[in-house]
């Protein structure tokens, strides 16, 4: 199909689909109504009973636990998937000295001021993506968001000076192992219920004084769980990326 | 207007990073523009999850009596964002592996497939 007619027949059926959302749009209740008797039980009840202030957090550690788990699933999924396509192929060889001049490669210079802040930011990045991580039922942070931040602090060495600094600081045979443990975390805190005679993932671990940093039962243990594995998630794949770019090389025939 | 514009917006979002990927030459730009169209469900649910005057769903520095947003969409859009970060991810080594093997990053030059 040449690209004119790809075009042409997609912009028939986007005109289509555009008019059908009109159409859905102008039936739906209007933006900013209070429709939603879910939220209000969510937002009253349950934080109280739970003892979070954070409604976000409820939801995603006590009410939907079991699908974050799937989530959590999902980035040891991904997680693998990419290191499995990044593999060094058979026609492909790792340099063990990693030569940015080699033929082919550009040389890249890093900057004095990306080597300072990529070091100065280090520290405060790791205590700020622990801190997220930590406060995940008190605030809008959590194990997702804190985890993220976690993993980029561990990736300004690299910034900063090389992929070899990046392995002194966060060796990377670890984030796997750091990943599994994660996750273990997580359905160990899920299994933790049922050892109890409750469900699977149920909050059983006393609930704590709403507001402060051990509030919500599991939740906080959860959350580290959580940021230990999107930390280790995100290093993976990023370190995965980077070795492609650093030191696999065409194996010369 | 105003009733109806963020959904609108929703829509629009849909539709144009779908034109993107349709017309698209370019691997790396492809995967942006499916961010594009996850980034709809974003506005999407964040839209069914407002409602007027409403503070964000965490109580510790809010004041009470402020009524508060969903906090089950806004939950959802959290794992909204996590699915878009992986699927990215992995479209880009994808992409990263043909560019290797074909030494193009054009879709239309990615006709036969190889073992």
């Amino acid at each position: 199909m040449s690209p004119r007619l790809r075009t042409a027949v997609f912009l028939v059926g986007a005109g289509v689909l555009g008019g059908l959302l009109v159409w859905a749009i102008v039936g739906l209740p209007d933006f900013g109504a209070d429709r939603s008797a879910y939220a209000a039980i969510v937002n009253g009840p349950v934080t109280t009973a739970r003892h979070v202030s954070s409604a976000v957090g409820a939801v995603n550690f006590d009410l939907r636990a079991i699908d974050t788990l799937g989530e959590e699933l999902i980035l040891v999924a991904a997680a693998v998937g990419g290191a499995v396509l990044l593999r060094t192929q058979a026609e492909e060889a790792e340099e063990t000295a990693p030569d940015d001049r080699d033929e082919g490669r550009h040389h890249v210079h890093v900057s004095e001021a990306v080597r300072f802040w990529g070091l100065a930011l280090f520290l405060p990045t790791l205590v700020f993506g622990a801190s997220l991580v930590a406060h995940g039922v008190t605030t809008p942070g959590g194990g997702f968001q804190g985890g993220v931040v976690l993993g980029t602090a561990l990736l300004l060495p690299y910034l900063a000076g090389s992929l070899e600094a990046q392995d002194h600081v966060a060796p990377a045979p670890l984030f796997e192992p750091a990943e599994a443990v994660g996750g273990l975390v997580y359905v160990g805190f899920g299994i933790l219920g049922l050892v109890v005679g409750s469900a699977f993932l149920d909050n059983v671990v006393p609930l704590g004084t709403s507001g402060v940093l051990r509030s919500g039962g599991m939740m906080p243990f959860l959350n580290i769980g959580v940021g230990v594995e999107v930390a280790a998630g995100e290093l993976v794949l990023l370190h995965a990326l980077l070795r492609q770019a650093v030191l696999t090389r065409r194996r010369t025939p | 207007v105003i009733e109806v514009a963020p959904y609108l917006v929703a829509g629009w979002l849909f539709l144009v990073g779908l034109y993107g990927i349709v017309t698209s030459r370019n691997l790396v730009h492809l995967t942006l523009c499916v961010a594009v169209v996850q980034s709809s469900t974003y506005v999407l649910l964040l839209t069914i999850g407002y409602r007027t005057g409403g503070t964000v769903a965490v109580f510790k520095s809010f004041p009470k009596g402020v009524p508060p947003v969903d906090p089950v969409v806004a939950a959802l859009t959290l794992t909204d964002i996590v699915v878009s970060a992986t699927v990215t991810a992995l479209l880009l080594a994808v992409a990263l592996q043909a560019h290797k093997r074909t030494g193009s990053l054009d879709p239309a030059d990615l006709t036969s497939l190889r073992g």
